[in-house]
């Protein structure tokens, strides 16, 4: 009875662990290996390399705009996915004619495929027959028509991260709308008999009660952000010149046009502490706000 | 506890021995080719004749890797004259894709023909990855002149399936409603879109967003280097010139200036290669630089006008004409087949006349002897054409680090983001990551 005891638990987790390895351990720990040799992804004559990789990778100008342009993507998104996410939440937590439509419709971007998006978008944004310049011309606003926004380098990152935004901010919608179903109705109630405004409540007692809702979307949007590839992959394919060509976007060029599969491991090892730390000090932050506001 | 203990200890110790065996090197390809390949060597090994099995094939089933469709008429023409014979044939769309796919198949090892860009042929060689084929019967079908990429220090490692060329496709109804002749010379050729321009049409454009096309624009001035030194490229990639070089900057130098004149179709980086085909076809560009590869295409989009072709003018070359020819693609045996017997087979039948004119019904041009171009796609319009001077294309003898380097510096380019130096710049950076 006893050995029963000891050993179902983990026979039951046996078919789980299983794919656990094959699918993430093992990758993962040949990408760290891998990092150190020359392999070129079609040949198993490989040789060890040790630190060369990760050396040449701090003397590419290349991983330095790619890198620039990955953290803007990020930062924009941040800027602008959580407060519409929150205000879609706020708007949508109320007892509203069609609420649950409205929540659905909201949602419905982020259960469709982003690759068919992002194509739907790039024909949005085409010069020529797409839907802004279509409309821009109808309203005789050539200024808008004139809008080059995936072939001008000084706005294309900004037109995928509204991409973007647009189609996950249903997504923290979600997530605070959880959030805000947790806030105990008393709290709210016996602010209003003290007289508190709406914006009163939403400042002093909803958003600190939200901060751990908070917490989960900024650091599911942060890594989400640091990863991006399809969306600038699909609606400009890092272009014009490298002026979209994110971190991931470097590693698959790298790797399979370019036959470094072992740089672009190194590099990749490189994105996964950068993305660690990243969200390490953010997660820090975070916690500390969300002590602050624990009653 | 402590059998918990233990067994979390051996269970971690499986995880770490499993996964070292599987990143070991096996070491199973032994490179047969090293040092700068032949580009331009001819085969030195005397054909034989395939030599006949001297009992019943053994039954095999190969599998062959393309980004050319199915093709179950070739497939089931080899079944038929070999019936001890299988082709599986997978097609990957796309040639980013397949080059992937192609180079995961090859590490597994499940791959016995595929079919390769001749950018790849080079490195595959050095990996041994590709069998030698020198002697075989089949290499005769195919013309001679067109083994160059796929020689290596006297051994032949795939053979030519499919020639593209580069020219201009012209709308003849609109160089008619503005007494425009073919132009002969550049400066004819400016002329032309001097004339389109001031009359509303937009010159030329490709998809420059697809970065690839950005090429085609400019290819003259690409052209004109390998017209005045065909071993230009040699010589960059053996590191006796430098893309930084005099002759390279000034050819850049030439590029932007025509960037300047606005015969390019301004939005051609919010285009892709497709819109760029559908712009020429719905007349608003007049013309547009690209392959006979665009012949399916025009056969598919029946534009409603006469559409015509004629040979790049190269700049100060005046009336001459050079073509820009290549094999576009070439069929190999993976040296890990189990099957060279079957895989050969399957490569004579790729080359012989039958296959030649299956894939010329598809508006190809095949270099295999005696195949005729499909009288009925827009392709017969380069018949005339085929037999003028030629060089191999820019882009194939580039390093593949710099030609992407270089593709997307066009686009900057074209923005005037950056100069000319500044590209040079860029594109040698990249090319030094080939000695790497």
């Amino acid at each position: 009875m006893k050995l029963k005891n000891n050993y179902l638990p983990y026979i039951f987790m046996a078919p789980a662990l299983i794919l656990l390895f094959f699918f993430f351990a093992l990758p993962f720990i040949s990408t760290v290996l891998i990092g150190f040799t020359d392999f070129n992804g079609f040949s198993w004559n490989m040789k060890f390399v040790g630190m060369a990789n990760f050396i040449n990778i701090f003397r590419e100008s290349e991983v330095l705009s790619s890198l620039k342009n990955t953290v803007l993507f990020t930062v924009l998104t941040l800027l602008f996915q959580i407060p519409l996410g929150l205000l879609l939440a706020v708007l949508l937590n109320r007892n509203i004619f069609g609420r649950d439509v409205f929540r659905a419709i909201f949602f419905l971007p982020a259960m469709i495929s982003s690759v068919a998006l992002s194509s739907i978008w790039g024909l949005i944004f085409n010069p020529n027959l797409g839907t802004i310049v279509t409309v821009a011309k109808f309203l005789g606003w050539d200024w808008l028509a004139d809008i080059r926004w995936l072939a001008d380098p000084g706005l294309v990152m900004y037109s995928i991260s509204a991409v973007n935004v647009w189609i996950f901010s249903g997504w923290c919608m979600v997530i605070f709308l959880a959030g805000l179903q947790s806030i105990p109705q008393e709290m709210l109630e016996s602010a209003d008999l003290d007289g508190a405004t709406p914006v009163r409540k939403l400042w002093h007692i909803t958003l600190p009660m939200l901060a751990p809702a908070t917490t989960i979307n900024v650091v599911m949007v942060t890594i989400g952000g640091l990863k991006v590839f399809d969306l600038p992959l699909i609606m400009t394919n890092g272009g014009p010149g490298h002026a979209s060509e994110t971190l991931t976007m470097t590693i698959i060029n790298n790797s399979f046009a370019l036959s470094k599969v072992g740089y672009g491991a190194a590099l990749s090892i490189l994105m996964l502490i950068f993305i660690l730390l990243f969200t390490y000090f953010q997660n820090k932050f975070l916690g500390r706000a969300e002590e602050a506001t624990e009653y | 506890m402590k059998a918990l203990k233990a067994l979390n200890f051996y269970a971690l110790m499986a995880m770490m021995i499993l996964s070292l065996a599987a990143c070991s090197s096996s070491g199973n390809n032994e490179a047969t080719a090293t040092g700068t390949p032949a580009a331009t060597a001819e085969p030195t090994a005397t054909p034989e004749a395939t030599p006949e099995p001297t009992k019943e094939p053994e039954p095999a089933e190969i599998s062959y890797l393309t980004w050319r469709g199915e093709l179950p008429e070739i497939s089931d023409g080899f079944q038929k004259k070999y019936p001890y014979y299988k082709v599986s044939t997978q097609s990957v769309a796309g040639v980013a894709e397949y080059i992937q796919a192609q180079k995961v198949r090859m590490l597994a090892g499940d791959l016995d023909v595929t079919s390769l860009r001749p950018e790849s042929i080079e490195e595959y060689v050095k990996a041994g990855s590709l069998a030698d084929l020198t002697g075989a019967a089949f290499l005769d079908n195919v013309n001679p002149s067109l083994f160059g990429k796929a020689t290596f220090e006297g051994k032949v490692y795939a053979v030519p399936s499919s020639v593209n060329l580069v020219g201009v496709w012209y709308n003849k109804d609109l160089f008619a409603k503005f007494n425009l002749a073919i132009p002969t010379t550049w400066e004819e050729f400016l002329a032309v879109c001097e004339v389109l321009q001031q009359n509303s049409i937009v010159p030329m454009g490709n998809g420059g967003k697809d970065a690839w096309p950005m090429e085609f624009d400019i290819y003259p001035f690409m052209h004109k280097l390998l017209v005045d030194d065909p071993q230009i490229f040699d010589k960059i990639n053996n590191g006796e010139m430098k893309y930084t070089d005099p002759v390279f900057i000034d050819a850049f130098k030439q590029i932007e200036a025509f960037y300047k004149t606005g015969y390019i179709y301004k939005d051609v980086l919010s285009v892709g290669y497709s819109e760029a085909a559908n712009l020429f076809f719905q007349q608003k560009t007049g013309m547009i630089i690209q392959g006979e590869w665009l012949s399916p295409v025009v056969d598919e989009a029946q534009p409603a006008f006469e559409v015509g072709v004629f040979p790049m003018p190269i700049p100060g070359e005046g009336t001459r004409v050079v073509l820009p020819i290549t094999v576009g693609v070439y069929e190999a045996v993976l040296d890990s087949t189990k099957h060279k017997e079957a895989a050969m087979a399957y490569l004579d039948y790729f080359s012989s006349k039958e296959t030649g004119d299956v894939l010329a019904a598809t508006a190809a041009i095949s270099p295999i002897k005696g195949v005729e171009i499909n009288p009925d796609s827009y392709l017969r319009l380069w018949e005339p054409y085929l037999q003028a001077d030629s060089v191999d294309f820019f882009y194939n003898l580039q390093f593949a680090g710099a030609n992407a380097e270089f593709t997307k510096g066009l686009q900057d380019l074209f923005l005037g983001r950056i100069t000319p130096e500044k590209l040079a710049e860029n594109i040698q950076i990249a090319q030094d990551k080939k000695a790497e």
